[in-house]
């Protein structure tokens, strides 16, 4: 294709020819032939009438915990019997990716036939998805009159938050799924915690002999265990975060990572996982098993960006908890607390017999405050955020998570709520 | 390269009678030096191509006034030259400031790939002015041939109904020879 520079360059000879013929000077219209002659040379010398490029490009690896650099291979080929002598070659990079090895943009010449193979390397970016390209690869005329331009698909990098190694949080949902897994069922079955004991009878594993009892009572007695399941699990990440500047980013990513953690640990242990995104950004993964699951979740965990919601927190998880999980199953709430509202929610939930449990990760105190109104004011939030501590630890399990500690240490801190009895 | 500036300004504005321009020939030249030399050496491509626009208008400019105030005109091999000097300019220019940004987006990397792609780009810029260079030389003596054929053929040009065909006759030719074997540009391209 011709390009507006071509176009340019047309106008200016349309006016000098024209500007010539009105004055009747030969001279002026003569400096036509010049323009023209470039047209003609760049148009039949410049540039073979017939380009085919062909082009590709890899990232690898596609999706990363951010602790690897990331190359991407792009190979350019000239289909064409002829060389091409100007060859732009530009992969757009998103904003943030600073290139180690290699130029995002390159300019060569193509033999007749020749495939070129170019390798971009950078450090891998800080978590999110970032797009990597179009490719696109232009084979223009030296004046840049002519080009022919081919460009491929932009394709995502994923950097997702990595899961921690955790030990269990002890949940106890009572809708409990068919399959084994690691929460007590209150019931009988196989498991690795003591329930009740009974008399022995022909068939049962000795190794389950209880000898001491049995010996008390001349007879012989088994022990019989907690069987364990699985259940459905919906994580709920609150990303209103809404604070104080400098402390905002780590509490957000704090949340992020433990929403990661959670996911990747109960997936492990067999149960069904949904994730909930609620703020500014919303999200949601269906709960599901398995491992490429765990993936779909730390992809959505891998866009999640900080930001006050629009809908409220309390509307949005109890109706998307409603819709996507069984009755009585487990909600695990990641939220700094900063927004009383969650409150109401909650108790809704709670009242329809969720088993609701609330990570809290605790805000940093920042270490100065710029003035007086400025400490005041955190003061009353942090004041307000023990009222909701408190108004929740009525209604579920709540822990808080305080900058520094592991979550593992935190979770299995965890304990269910004592039954209320009522006199 | 970077110089071009310093010669081709005072020839094109000098060389037009200094009545042209109102007696600012030499300011004029000391501002396009200034705006064009700013714009090669800070890497601004947008004031190097605004200083050669400038040359280029000037010299049309120039040749219509000098046709107004009925001064004496110069050469027309000269008036060719000019302007085929600047267009080689200001592409070459172009060529190398594209040349220049990708060698300081490749500055400080010591790494195979890079000393690769640096190679390449030396290759591409050296091929890419010569070829540049060859077509003007071509566009110049093609031009030349067709300014002394035109010469031989002794028509004048005070017929009204010649010069309204000649002119057709030009636009179409050059109409044929931008778009022959090409298409227009579907969508917003950008170049270096």
């Amino acid at each position: 294709m011709f390009t507006r520079k071509a176009s340019l360059y047309f106008g200016l000879a349309a006016v000098v020819l024209i500007l010539g013929l009105l004055l009747q000077d030969w001279q002026l219209a003569a400096m036509v032939l010049p323009l023209a002659s470039v047209f003609f040379l760049a148009n039949f010398w410049g540039l073979p009438e017939k380009v085919e490029l062909g082009i590709s490009h890899q990232i690898i690896p596609t999706d990363s915990f951010g602790d690897e650099d990331v190359s991407v291979n792009i190979t350019v080929s000239n289909k064409t019997g002829e060389q091409l002598g100007n060859i732009e070659i530009n992969e757009h990079l998103a904003d943030g990716i600073k290139l180690k090895s290699g130029a995002s943009r390159v300019f060569t010449r193509l033999g007749a036939r020749e495939k070129i193979e170019l390798v971009l390397e950078f450090h891998s970016p800080i978590r999110g998805h970032y797009w990597i390209g179009p490719l696109v690869a232009r084979a223009q005329d030296p004046f840049g009159f002519y080009l022919v331009e081919k460009r491929s698909e932009a394709e995502v990098l994923s950097i997702m938050p990595r899961p921690e190694r955790i030990r269990g949080a002890m949940l106890r949902p009572r809708h409990l799924g068919p399959w084994t897994g690691t929460i007590p069922a209150r019931t009988l079955g196989h498991g690795t915690e003591f329930y009740s004991m009974r008399n022995y009878v022909a068939g049962d594993d000795p190794k389950r002999i209880n000898w001491k009892t049995s010996a008390k009572h001349a007879r012989l007695i088994v022990n019989e265990m907690e069987a364990e399941r699985v259940t459905d699990v919906m994580i709920v990440l609150d990303t209103d975060v809404t604070f104080y500047e400098a402390a905002e980013a780590e509490l957000f990513e704090r949340g992020v990572r433990a929403a990661a953690s959670m996911a990747s640990l109960l997936l492990r242990q067999g149960n069904r996982v949904g994730m909930i995104l609620q703020g500014e950004e919303r999200g949601v993964v269906s709960p599901r098993f398995g491992k490429r699951h765990e993936r779909n979740i730390l992809f959505l965990l891998a866009a999640a960006k900080p930001g006050r919601s629009l809908i409220s927190t309390s509307y949005v998880v109890t109706l998307l908890a409603r819709l996507l999980l069984p009755a009585k199953a487990q909600l695990v709430i990641i939220s700094s607390l900063l927004d009383t509202a969650i409150v109401d929610g909650v108790r809704q939930l709670a009242a329809t017999g969720y088993s609701i449990l609330v990570l809290s990760p605790s805000p940093k105190a920042p270490t100065r405050f710029e003035s007086e109104q400025e400490e005041i004011a955190y003061r009353m939030l942090m004041l307000e955020r023990s009222n909701t501590l408190l108004a929740l630890e009525k209604i579920c399990t709540v822990t808080q998570w305080p900058a520094g500690v592991a979550l593992s240490t935190v979770l299995s801190e965890v304990r269910p709520p004592r039954p209320m009895i009522r006199i | 390269m970077r110089l071009h500036y310093l010669f081709l300004a005072p020839w094109i504005v000098l060389a037009v009678p200094s009545p042209v321009f109102l007696g600012l020939g030499i300011l004029i030249v000391l501002v396009i030096v200034v705006i064009g030399l700013v714009g090669t050496f800070a890497q601004k491509q947008a004031l190097a191509t605004l200083a050669s626009v400038t040359l280029l208008v000037l010299l049309v400019a120039g040749k219509v006034g000098t046709d107004l105030t009925r001064a004496s005109s110069p050469d027309t091999a000269v008036l060719l030259l000019q302007l085929v000097a600047v267009i080689f300019f200001m592409e070459a220019s172009r060529v190398i400031s594209s040349f220049n940004k990708e060698k300081s987006e490749l500055a400080g990397k010591t790494d195979d790939i890079s000393q690769a792609i640096r190679e390449r780009l030396s290759i591409w810029v050296k091929d890419q002015l010569s070829r540049q260079a060859r077509l003007i030389i071509g566009a110049l003596g093609l031009s030349l041939v067709l300014l002394v054929l035109g010469g031989f053929t002794s028509v004048s040009i005070n017929q009204l109904a010649f010069s309204a065909i000649l002119v057709l006759l030009v636009v179409g030719a050059l109409v044929f020879l931008i778009t022959q074997r090409r298409e227009p540009e579907t969508h917003r391209v950008r170049l270096p």
